[in-house]
């Protein structure tokens, strides 16, 4: 059973591997749709995915509400992967830190992981100022 | 863009104020992690609030270039408000499988692209939504306010 599973990844891997390679060409004329075309198209779809969620139009006007932060924050170049990745996986680590924190106590912000964690984050949020001054004081 | 920083900035700290004032009421456990993460963004947008209203001002000629591009932008904010917001209120009045596709009719229309596209898109939409959506994923579809009984 199992070696059929595999077999069958594998065959999939490959039929979708020559599929790809023979249409190509054909798929990269979708980068050529002009984009008054596709724009209400992709709305529509996006609006029905956001919808089919939860069947409820509060979603809808919630992912209209995000459009509109998403096109403010590239305005005033905000990175939005960033508040995306935020936004993922807030979850997982408010769930984890509980399960964390319930199982050590506040000695979990002394284990050597969590230390190294702080640090890294500590540091990457400082870098990018200390650097810039840095570069100023040599010119 | 300086002022339209600080305006969103200060907008992110009213948010997160807002956060704060709410995740204090929870138990003591569960409002720990949000406090963390709340306390933290704040700090952040304090220290950029303070550095963007630091910041000298441009010279003219660039703060001229920056209010000529900012009104360009500002106009197309305006188009692309108008438009999203003609799109939710098709959807509020008639519902997805004819406000979706009257939205597609009038954008295209309105951008002067040839009837063929102008039916084809429309109509495939509306096949989308009313028989792939409706009938076949059996989503139980918005029918508008008009059409409510």
């Amino acid at each position: 059973m199992t070696w059929t599973i595999i077999g069958a990844l594998v065959l999939a891997n490959i039929v979708g591997a020559v599929i790809c390679l023979l249409l190509a060409p054909q798929l990269i004329k979708v980068t050529r749709v002009p984009a008054r075309l596709l724009a209400p198209v992709l709305i529509c779809i996006i609006a029905m995915g956001a919808y089919s969620y939860r069947n409820s139009l509060e979603d809808v006007f919630l992912m209209l509400a995000m459009t509109f932060l998403g096109w403010t924050m590239r305005q005033l170049g905000y990175s939005r992967p960033g508040f995306f990745l935020g936004y993922v996986l807030g979850g997982l680590a408010e769930r984890y830190f509980g399960i964390s924190m319930a199982a050590h106590g506040w000695k979990f912000f002394l284990t050597p992981i969590s230390l190294v964690i702080i640090a890294i984050t500590v540091s990457s949020i400082a870098y990018q100022p200390i650097a810039t001054r840095l570069k100023r004081r040599k010119e | 863009m300086r002022r339209k920083n600080i305006i969103f900035l200060l907008l992110l700290l009213a948010a997160l104020i807002m956060g704060f004032l709410m995740t204090i009421a929870y138990a003591s456990r569960a409002r720990f992690f949000p406090l963390i993460v709340i306390c933290s963004c704040g700090v952040l947008v304090l220290m950029e609030l303070i550095k963007a209203s630091l910041v000298r001002s441009e010279s003219a000629h660039q703060d001229k270039k920056a209010n000529e591009a900012g009104k360009m932008k500002g106009r197309q904010f305006l188009l692309a408000t108008a438009w999203l917001g003609g799109f939710t209120l098709s959807i509020w009045l008639l519902g997805f499988a004819i406000g979706m596709p009257l939205f597609i009719l009038a954008y295209l229309k309105m951008y002067g692209e040839k009837w063929l596209w102008t039916i084809i898109l429309p109509v495939t939409m509306f096949v989308i939504v009313k028989i792939g959506f409706g009938l076949l994923l059996e989503t139980p579809l918005y029918e508008g306010l008009l059409f409510l009984p």
